[in-house]
């Protein structure tokens, strides 16, 4: 009545392949399932070109606990360390905001958090959402401690997401896949060949090997070797206009990472930094039409790569028996902070559903519609970003052209409006994150919730007030993330 | 005088009953202080159709918003508790199940407990997957006690509702509404002005002739939808052809011995009979569909099914399943029957008006009635109606029942698009699909399709990484642990402070 597939192969390494490799390894190993990995041990592009580090949303721990590994052995073998929200600078003149992570205030009712200080007449370009936010001031002091679990306590509100190096995380990935069960090959896939029914029966490698499977993962990144070289499944784009190029380059640095991905945007584009422990990397997302790849290079101090940048998604990303996952599904803009959320979140996914040997069809058309409710928001958390500057350059205005989704511009809408925020059906980013990034870029309400005309203003204010203060005192306290990490890594940077 | 642009400064509310009182209580709680005033408006000659005796878990936080105390809600409403829905005769005649507010099996396994049932034989071998249920064991011992919050407990694996007296919940709820400053007004409204140009309400017009204006209406008036279709024509959805009963007769009779905590759906020739027992009585109806069956023949059946005295004469009602096209139009937002109707077969109508306040309060709108507001609000309801349509189609749907045109016609008739790709996934494997927003979650999807016999071709192979001996023998314990779990819990009626011994058994 059941049965597992026998053999699952997996294109390509990377933080994608091994990821997978390691989820399905510890599900499906001991049911005797054979999984191998066809790792070429080129620079990881499984997540996309140009992602030497990761920057993730919080939950990334929770992953980690399902795949059975410490996030301090994480942290470790990838150079990490601590991200405590996001920093945004330019994007509007003069802006510099901070999207905390975790609890900001507290709604009271129905009435949320930020509706509260716009009742109190703050306007989205004063209004400083992080001085609310246990971790917003931590992250402006450079501190941090983990969450406390006790819902009593206000260390309880932080949350938080990891800055890790692609190629450390990759390494762990891969020893631990290995030691669960899955299989090393060396080599790398260039195509595969199909059986009448259409669906793949053996992969094939650039030294001539074949190999059989009944399941076929392609983890080969933009190359996407099979899902689109073999199965010519089509790719919806996301770019905003003109901005067509990425560069990136991994620095060492001696200097304390700050507990914050940076986001700055500049006349052509935009670098987003990610510190590491020891080391920092930029990635510089620009228009091809305002500055050319040498300009870009030599931006990132000479010693860059450059690729093409084209984010989107795969139309249909498990097509008869074979799953892309990693950019070879879906490469998001580096803004929405998803590469590492969508490679754990495609696994677990894939284990849910997991194809019997003469099935799949009904899997992956489950599988794929949650894949698009579940991208749907990632593009939108990111699109939302290059509508909302108001930057005057040339191709920051063209960035203005792109086409909102319709459920973006009901999002945009509905704040416009009043400041609510629309529930999403995939919840990638919850509420809170989604008020965050409307005041981080300084979209104005033409109101705020009538509802908050309700509370008493003076005690109100002294509630916020108290709020800010709990802030700053409890995230002065903390030790500072530095120190957390000298001793976390054991060894200066 | 109510042009878009004026500030919200009264909210109007058309119709007592429960949609009208739940709203009234709702929005005096939550525009606390915004100085907005709140009248409703309701004729003690109209009857309220209160077939919505029970409910599901989510009325307790409900309650526990307005801050009231469970207690007196209990006494007061003449309340039971509620853990599930027992359906009889539907897949195939002298068929039971019940679909539990809770899980099967342990809190702690990452693989359904369907998947373990399956594969190690299903019934056959198994026994009814009732037998792993707690609620479900508590249910059929008549016996309760509040869940745990500790999650590796068992009881910790359910949650729990209420069957009320829903006259007696609208009279609780106006007693708290006018403690808060909801004036209440007698009469029948005879007229609905609309502004010439804007095409909003202004006011309503009383048989006495007294004019109340208001700036927000909302339409509890029941299925006729007084503003919102006599006034505002939102135009109706009709879903009949998916769900086609269309009448009901509801008839109060005497208590009997039992006190189960539990609702009654019993599967007639042409739709289902209820039983909901109260405190002091228990409530019954027959729903059917008219194209099937005549009134007379309805009511022989209801007769029938009775357990013990009637207390009163048949009330008769009509409906038409489907919903309002717009459900909040111009500056009217319709609430309970007057925004559509589904029928009470999963207990669903208090807890659609309980998510409309829920929405109303989120989108509440501004003298600028911007219509983004409106349109989330339309699109939210949208959803949430949808789900529970399909949900409601999949209890007739999924039937092997051929003695009956009636089943004949739901067994083979088509089914919405989004049905259909669910049922295909639970068949071909035991998947129910999940999403974030909408009443039922997957355990309740799981109970139906197995209670209705739609056996999954396949299982979870992840179920396999036990070996199936020591899974033979992990289930056994279990399903002795809810037994001996269920038969130490206290009874149900001592367990709601009953005082009254419940009347003499029937006959």
């Amino acid at each position: 009545m059941s049965g597992a597939p026998g053999h699952i192969f997996i294109a390509g390494g990377g933080v994608a392949g091994w990821m997978f490799a390691l989820a399905a390894a510890r599900a499906l190993a001991p049911l005797g399932v054979q999984i191998t990995v066809a790792d070429d041990g080129r620079p990881d592009e499984s997540l996309g070109a140009q992602t030497p580090a990761l920057s993730t949303l919080p939950g990334a721990q929770d992953h980690h606990h399902g795949l059975g590994l410490d996030d301090l052995d994480v942290l470790r073998a990838a150079r990490g360390s601590f991200k405590l929200g996001e920093r945004h600078t330019g994007w509007a003149p003069g802006a510099d905001t901070v999207l905390p992570y975790g609890d900001t205030g507290a709604d009271i009712g129905p009435v949320r958090f930020h509706q509260q200080l716009m009742r109190l007449g703050a306007r989205a370009g004063d209004m400083d959402l992080a001085a609310y936010s246990l971790a917003g001031e931590a992250a402006r002091l450079g501190r941090f401690a983990p969450p406390s679990p006790d819902p009593a306590s206000f260390l309880s509100t932080l949350d938080f997401g990891l800055h890790l190096e692609t190629a450390g995380y990759a390494r762990l990935l891969r020893a631990a896949a290995l030691q669960s069960g899955a299989k090393a090959l060396e080599g790398r896939v260039m195509s595969a060949r199909r059986g009448d029914d259409g669906a793949l029966t053996a992969a094939l490698l650039e030294d001539g090997r074949a190999i059989e499977a009944d399941v076929f993962i392609d983890a080969t990144g933009e190359r996407a070797a099979l899902i689109s070289g073999v199965l010519g499944v089509g790719w919806e784009s996301w770019a905003a206009p003109g901005f067509d190029r990425i560069a990136s380059t991994l620095t060492q640095e001696g200097a304390a990472p700050a507990p914050l991905t940076h986001n700055q945007a500049d006349a052509a584009g935009w670098v987003r930094t990610i510190p590491l422990y020891g080391a920092r990397s930029d990635q510089l997302v620009f228009a091809s039409s305002a500055m050319d790849d040498a300009a870009a290079i030599g931006q990132l101090g000479g010693a860059a790569s450059v690729s093409a940048f084209n984010p989107g998604r795969r139309t249909a990303p498990w097509s008869a028996n074979c799953l892309a996952v990693g950019a070879a599904a879906c490469r998001p803009d580096p803004l929405a902070s998803a590469e590492a959320h969508l490679a754990a979140s495609a696994a677990l996914r894939f284990l849910k559903l997991v194809p019997h040997g003469d099935g799949g069809a009904v899997e992956a058309r489950e599988y794929n519609r949650v894949f698009e409710a579940e991208t749907g928001s990632v593009r939108d958390f990111a699109a939302h970003a290059y509508l909302a500057q108001t930057r005057k350059e040339a191709p920051w205005a063209r960035a203005r052209t792109l086409q909102p989704s319709p459920e973006l511009a009901r999002r945009m809408a509905l704040y416009a409006a009043r400041g609510r925020i629309m529930r999403s059906e995939d919840a990638v980013y919850d509420e809170a994150m989604w008020a965050a990034a409307f005041i981080a870029r300084r979209v104005q309400p033409h109101d705020h919730d009538p509802l908050a005309n309700g509370l008493d203003e003076a005690a109100l204010k002294h509630r916020c007030e108290h709020i800010r203060q709990l802030a700053a005192q409890t995230a002065r306290r903390l030790p500072a993330h530095g120190d957390m990490l000298a001793q976390l890594h054991g060894r200066a940077p | 005088m109510t042009a878009p642009g004026r500030r919200i400064a009264r909210v109007v509310i058309v119709g007592g009953g429960t949609a009208g009182w739940m709203a009234a209580a709702a929005l005096s709680h939550g525009l606390k202080g915004t100085a907005i005033a709140i009248e409703l408006v309701e004729s003690e000659a109209i009857g309220t159709v209160g077939v919505g005796e029970s409910t599901l878990p989510h009325i307790r936080h409900f309650n526990q918003t307005l801050g009231i105390d469970e207690a007196g809600f209990l006494k007061d409403t003449n309340a039971t508790i509620k853990l599930g829905i027992e359906f009889r005769n539907w897949a195939r005649k002298g068929d039971s199940y019940i679909h539990p507010f809770g899980d099967y099996g342990h809190p702690d396994d990452p693989v359904n407990f369907h998947h373990h049932w399956l594969r190690l034989g299903g019934e056959a071998a198994m026994g009814p997957i009732d037998d792993y249920s707690l609620p479900i064991q508590m249910a059929r011992r008549e016996r309760f006690a509040r869940p745990s919050m500790d999650m590796s407990s068992l009881l910790s694996t359910f949650s729990y509702a209420y069957q009320f007296d829903a006259a007696l919940y609208a009279r609780f709820l106006r007693s708290f509404s006018e403690a808060r400053g909801v004036k209440r007004t007698e009469g029948r409204v005879v007229d609905v002005a609309l502004d010439g140009e804007s095409g909003f309400v202004t006011a309503i017009t009383l048989e006495n002739g007294t004019r109340i204006e208001g700036d927000l209406f909302v339409d509890c008036s029941g299925f006729r939808g007084l503003i919102i279709e006599q006034a505002l024509k939102a135009g109706y959805e009709d879903w009949s052809h998916w769900l086609p009963c269309d009448r009901a007769i509801a008839l109060p009779s005497a208590s009997t011995r039992e006190l189960p905590p539990y609702t009654r759906a019993t599967a007639q020739e042409a739709g289902w009979c209820w039983r909901i027992p109260l405190q002091h009585r228990v409530g019954n109806g027959h729903v059917y569909a008219s194209a099937f069956m005549d009134d007379a023949r309805a009511e022989d059946i209801l007769m029938d099914a009775l357990e013990n005295t009637a207390l009163a004469e048949p009330n008769r009602l009509r409906f038409l399943a489907g919903k309002r096209r717009q459900q909040w139009s111009k500056n009217c937002v319709a609430i309970g029957l007057a925004s559509g109707f589904l029928e009470p077969l999963e207990s669903t109508s208090i807890h659609l008006i309980q998510v409309a306040l829920g929405y109303l309060l989120d989108f509440f709108p501004t003298g600028a009635w911007d219509p983004a507001d409106a349109d989330e609000f339309n699109h939210s309801m949208s959803l949430e109606y949808e789900r529970v349509r399909d949900f409601l189609i999949l209890h007739y749907h999924a039937t092997e029942r051929d003695d009956t045109p009636f089943w004949d016609y739901c067994r083979t008739m088509d089914i919405p698009d989004s049905l259909t790709w669910k049922m295909e996934l639970f068949r071909e494997r035991g998947v129910p699909t999940s999403y974030e927003y909408g009443v039922f979650l997957p355990p309740s999807w799981i109970a139906v399709y197995i209670g209705q016999r739609i056996a999954p071709r396949r299982f979870d192979p992840l179920a396999q990484a036990i070996p199936e001996d020591a899974a033979r023998a992990r289930f056994a314990r279990l399903k002795a642990e809810i037994a001996a779990l269920a038969d130490t819990l206290p009874h149900h009626g001592a367990a709601i402070g009953m005082t009254r011994p419940p009347a003499s058994a029937a006959g």
